[in-house]
């Protein structure tokens, strides 16, 4: 494995940091917290970083760089941008949106949809959720069924990241005849069809910038075209964006945990108790060494599932394994730094308070942990490559 | 005092919880504040004077059927239990304990009554976890003693009529009942608090606060060591039960989604993965909740144990409760991250627990030093 960046792995994680710093940081992120309010303008500032380009091939308007590259990018995002909820929606935006598109589409898909989804003048999400089909997507009841030369979708799809904003959805259905798993079909699904609305909202406990909401699909009409991939091999589509999901949201915590420690040592360093700093009390430099051996063994398995999939070694077990470790570290590291702040963390007036509302769903997103357990538990053998 | 009596005000307190708390927990934390008609009522039905004697209006409830009274509240409403915790514990069993003859029938009828609201102040901007070194300020001038300062984070605060508040004369520490009727008093709430939204906490700015001279609460230079050390010791016993109650809200929440979710065919209580998460919260609330017992039957005996295990049961069930309502927020999933679900306001509520009445890492302060002396082995020869 070799430990060097490339000069454009740098110069794309300097840029972000730039960027973040500069303009994704503006305003008063408690406020918008608060409202759980979504900016736009940030938004666009994100997407000309080019971020959303970097691992695409240059025919699609990308850059063809490799997944650690884009990594180091969302790291960088979490590390120096405060708004998690925004960094959220773009990890949804990309890898389950575009990702799949870019995986599995036709030419035309791609074509039609790639280059308005890499500048983010699209937005886009994903429904794979409902009601009762969490963990186990075969058990979803959006049904499908053929109109002519049309696909029609019925039923409701809840926790839809980008739900309420996005342009373009990937919505998964289930056909009536035939066998569970090999039945699910996913769509490429636009605002302006008809038969699709937002319903729901939600009032969230954390990421309660990223806007979230249930979609309803009433005879939702969907020319042929659309079709993601294969009739009845959705799940193919959505276990290829699995991969992306989990490294790269991993790659955003990562970054967090980062800012989060360096706030966190900042006070340890500040907070004078007893007329000593509290960092040196042994109880608060012990969370600290916790901290940092958790973001090490996160970097560490980050990169090299990254390398892994970069040199085609990964397996399933792999995004699972990093996915598993990564999110735990999340919320252990952020339980530490509110308690090293004592009651000031747990107020807005440092962003630990928030830092851990915006963690807690990370163990539950993206398949929880137990199903990543499943997961490795399942393909132990294949993971020691 | 009469067990089947106090069984019968526990009963009761379940379903008075069950109906007036628990679904409206999330309600108060949206209105940012505890309804007064439910104070009124709770006041009613005694409970904030519920460890107080009869003759002061209480219930007379010993000290483990206070733990019981506390554990059933608290499942309900965090907010509505540090009521308790603050107005009964911190300032009301303090002033049984301390206070004079005329102090205690001048202010605890009016609390057990619910006509006046209590709150303890003693944390500022600078000073928490290092309570000794308070920097709000008293001089004696004639019969009254003068107050400057500020206070931060106090628990009904923006409510409260009445404050225990403890403050300095340079090498003197000492305590002073103060009436917001003295003047010199302006509370303001403080916004953006994870959890607690309802409990009226604010910051004191104290002003030339002029107390009679018989509003000092023990002896001049007692503040810390006699009057903070029992409130805290209170406080700490209200707060142990109080995360056993969290915690087990959280069990009762997850058992209950956990025989109604259905996933792959299954209810999903019956994958060995939920079942483990149940198993270990189940067997941490009920440790927790055994040591809270413990507790309290040492406080009734007066045993030389009994501050020791309180601190003992509040380190253990914040811990847990924070462990607890973490894996109940799991076994909800995506609906456990919303506030459809009361989950995942008992994670917020759980928090709180590790920091006040003592962080965490000051009760394994204590905690080891009564080990390293307990559990010494003098003739040992080290190896
Ligand atoms: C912030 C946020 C954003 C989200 N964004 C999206 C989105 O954009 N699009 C989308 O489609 N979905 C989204 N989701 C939904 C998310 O994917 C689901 O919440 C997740 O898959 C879990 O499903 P569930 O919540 O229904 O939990 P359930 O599947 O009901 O699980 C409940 C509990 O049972 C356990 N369990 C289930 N099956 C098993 C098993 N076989 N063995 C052991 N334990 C098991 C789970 O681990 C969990 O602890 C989002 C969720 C959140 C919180
Ligand atoms: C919701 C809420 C309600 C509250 N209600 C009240 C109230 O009603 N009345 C009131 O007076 N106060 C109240 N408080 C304040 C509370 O008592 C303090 O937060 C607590 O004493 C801790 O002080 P601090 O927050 O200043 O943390 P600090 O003392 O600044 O501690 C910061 C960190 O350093 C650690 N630390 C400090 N000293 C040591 C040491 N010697 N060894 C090892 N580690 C150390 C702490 O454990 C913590 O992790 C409340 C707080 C909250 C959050």
């Amino acid at each position: 494995m070799d430990f060097h960046l490339t000069k454009f792995q740098q110069d794309i994680f300097e840029l972000v940091k730039d960027v973040s710093i500069k303009k994704l940081n503006d305003g008063n992120i408690f406020e918008d917290d608060d409202k759980q309010a979504f900016s736009r303008e940030k938004w666009k500032s994100c997407a000309e970083t080019d971020i959303f380009a970097l691992s695409l091939e240059e025919q699609y308007g990308g850059m063809g760089e490799s997944m650690l590259t884009m990594a180091l990018a969302i790291q960088a995002l979490g590390r120096y941008c405060n708004d998690e909820g925004l960094i959220f929606s773009a990890c949804a935006h990309f890898c389950t949106c575009i990702v799949p598109i870019w995986q599995l589409g036709t030419e035309f898909l791609k074509e039609k949809y790639l280059p308005k989804l890499l500048t983010g003048e699209y937005i886009g999400g994903n429904g794979s959720t409902e009601a009762d089909a969490g963990s186990d997507l075969s058990s979803m009841i959006t049904k499908v069924t053929k109109d002519g030369n049309d696909y029609l979708l019925n039923g409701s799809k809840i926790f839809v990241t980008n739900g309420p904003i996005a342009d373009v959805l990937i919505l998964y259905g289930i056909h009536q005849d035939g066998i569970k798993l090999a039945n699910i079909s996913g769509f490429v699904v636009e605002k302006g069809f008809l038969g699709a609305s937002v319903g729901q909202t939600f009032h969230k406990m954390g990421l309660r910038t990223s806007p979230l909401a249930e979609i309803i699909l009433n005879d939702c009409r969907i020319p042929e075209e659309n079709l993601l991939g294969r009739e009845r091999f959705g799940i193919m589509g959505f276990n290829k964006s699995m991969y992306w999901e989990r490294i790269l949201m991993s790659a955003y915590h990562l970054g967090a945990m980062e800012q989060q420690f360096n706030i966190a040592l900042d006070y340890s360093k500040k907070r004078k108790q007893f007329n000593t700093r509290i960092k040196d009390f042994q109880s608060v430099s012990n969370k600290l060494v916790e901290m940092r051996a958790n973001i090490e063994t996160s970097k560490w398995l980050l990169y090299n599932v990254c390398w892994k999939y970069d040199t085609g070694k990964v397996d399933l077990a792999d995004a699972s394994m990093v996915k598993l470790v990564v999110s735990n570290a999340k919320v252990k590291n952020s339980l530490d730094a509110v308690q090293i702040f004592g009651a000031y963390g747990y107020m807005k007036e440092y962003l630990v308070e928030k830092q851990l509302r915006d963690s807690i769903a990370a163990t539950i997103y993206s398949g929880t942990s137990e199903i990543q357990k499943k997961i490795i538990s399942e393909n132990l053998e294949n993971i020691d490559g | 005092m009469d067990r089947n009596f106090m069984d019968e005000v526990i009963e009761e307190a379940r379903q008075f919880t069950e109906k007036e708390i628990r679904p409206f927990a999330g309600d108060f934390e949206q209105n940012e504040q505890v309804p007064r008609e439910l104070i009124n009522k709770m006041a009613k039905r005694k409970y904030l004077a519920a460890p107080f004697p009869e003759e002061y209006g209480g219930l007379g409830l010993d000290p483990l059927y206070y733990g019981y009274l506390t554990e059933e509240i608290g499942k309900g409403c965090a907010s509505t239990r540090a009521l308790m915790t603050v107005h009964t514990s911190l300032v009301g069993e303090t002033l049984l304990k301390w206070g004079t003859k005329e102090q205690k029938e001048r202010y605890l009828r009016p609390m057990a009554s619910g006509e006046k609201i209590a709150a303890f102040a003693l944390s500022e901007p600078e000073v928490g976890t290092d309570a000794g070194s308070v920097k709000t300020s008293y001089i004696k001038e004639g019969n009254k003693y003068i107050l400057n300062g500020k206070k931060k984070w106090i628990t009904f605060g923006n409510l409260a009529d009445i404050f225990i508040i403890i403050a300095s004369e340079g090498k003197n520490i000492s305590a002073f009942i103060a009436e917001r009727d003295f003047g010199g008093i302006t509370t303001k709430p403080i916004k953006g608090m994870m959890a607690g939204r309802a409990a009226y906490i604010a910051e004191i700015e104290i002003n030339n606060l002029e107390i009679p001279e018989e509003n000092l609460l023990g002896k001049i230079g007692g503040g810390f060591t006699f009057i903070c050390n029992t409130a805290l010791d209170y406080g700490r016993y209200s707060v142990a039960w109080a995360a056993t109650a969290v915690a087990g809200a959280a069990v009762e929440e997850m058992v209950t989604y956990a025989r109604h979710r259905t996933q792959f065919d299954q209810k999903i209580y019956k994958f060995q993965t939920i079942r483990e998460i149940i198993a270990n919260a189940t067997t941490k609330y009920l440790t927790s909740k055994a040591l809270c017992i413990n507790a309290g039957n040492l406080r009734i005996q007066g045993s030389d144990e009994k501050v020791f295990q309180t601190t003992l049961a509040k380190y253990y069930s914040s811990k847990i409760a924070m462990e607890v309502t973490t894996d109940a927020i799991q076994v909800f999933g995506g609906n456990g991250c919303t506030s459809e679900y009361p989950v995942e306001r008992l994670f917020r509520e759980a928090k709180i627990f590790e920091i006040i009445e003592g962080t965490s890492q000051i009760q394994q302060e204590i905690i080891s030093r009564y080990a390293l002396s307990n559990f010494y082995r003098k003739k040992a020869k080290a190896q």
